[in-house]
């Protein structure tokens, strides 16, 4: 009889073994593959980091920046292990509160404080942002800091711009003396909502700045790169109509 | 703006679009912000001539680093 149930219970261990044990989660080494993949499967759109880094920034770096360093590698995954089984724990008991299970009056209590602990971000604005208004600047001739660019080139790229894009009530002046009495702000940056990976609703938002011949943050100028959606998917083949190119200024002509 | 090497296609060597610089061409464009898609990044080849690492993920970028 004893018998049986030890190799019962030796059964039920190989069983569950056999069901619960697979390596079908994402490994650390993840990110010493891309390398590999971009070589052999070429650009992979969307392809994204998050899954790797995230992880090795939360569960590794962060801890050991806190820990006095003295048996760490125990300590973080002790430490991390914790945090997953209360976080388990709370998702658990905020199921059983949904489905109306009987509950302490302690933990009805605790989730209560846990749930009014948790803060809804605001909605992002989804349009873009100019920002850090350029106070020396009240016409088109304080915007000639682009090396090799004339006043001239200024003036004609302003008339091409607004024959092209601007409905006829909206057309700038194609006098160069009209043209340099616009009054203009120059701004140095761009806040740009831009969808997340695999997201429907949530934004990151991309702040390219463009600081001309100026310092940034005590260091060099800063020019940024940027994508611009300048014709049909296509056109550039794998850019997709979307070619690069240097913000060297952000004008904004006012009314 | 640059303009795309081997009208865009990907290159056999390391999997990205190459991009140089114009050398004839006018100064700079003047374009809408609304056309402005988002921040690129790119990796010095030569002189001129950049890849574009489209693989990176901002997100992740600068949350981590």
């Amino acid at each position: 009889m004893r018998g049986d149930n030890h190799q019962e219970e030796n059964d039920l261990c190989l069983h569950l073994v056999g069901c619960e044990s697979h390596f079908n989660f994402i490994k650390m080494h993840l990110l010493s593959h891309f390398c590999d993949h971009i070589c052999q499967f070429a650009n992979i759109a969307k392809y994204s980091t998050e899954i790797g880094e995230l992880p090795h920034k939360m569960q590794i770096k962060d801890r050991w920046q806190h820990w006095n360093h003295n048996d760490a590698a125990r300590h973080i995954v002790h430490s991390y292990g914790r945090q997953h089984a209360m976080r388990m724990r709370l998702l658990n008991l905020e199921s059983l509160q949904c489905h109306d299970a009987d509950l302490s009056g302690d933990v009805l209590h605790h989730l209560d404080r846990t749930a009014s602990t948790v803060t809804v971000a605001p909605p992002v604005v989804c349009r873009r942002v100019l920002k850090v208004r350029w106070e020396d600047v009240s016409n088109v001739v304080d915007f000639t800091w682009i090396p090799g660019v004339s006043l001239e080139i200024i003036y004609s790229e302003l008339i091409r711009y607004s024959r092209h894009n601007l409905p006829i009530a909206h057309r700038l002046p194609e006098y160069h003396a009209m043209l340099r009495s616009l009054p203009v702000e120059i701004l140095t940056q761009l806040e740009i909502p831009v969808l997340a990976f695999q997201e429907a609703a949530v934004y990151d938002i991309h702040s390219p700045r463009s600081t001309g011949d100026l310092h940034f943050s005590n260091q060099s100028s800063r020019n940024d790169w940027v994508w611009v959606q300048a014709g049909t998917e296509a056109m550039y083949r794998a850019l997709r109509g979307r070619p690069l190119g240097k913000l060297v200024g952000l004008l904004k002509i006012r009314d | 703006m640059l303009t795309p090497v081997n009208s865009g296609r990907l290159s056999d060597q390391h999997g990205l679009v190459t991009v140089q610089m114009r050398q004839h061409a006018r100064g700079f464009t003047i374009v809408d912000i609304g056309t402005i898609l988002g921040l690129a990044h790119l990796l010095q080849e030569e002189d001129r001539r950049r890849l574009i690492n489209s693989p990176i993920d901002f997100r992740t970028f600068n949350a981590v680093y």
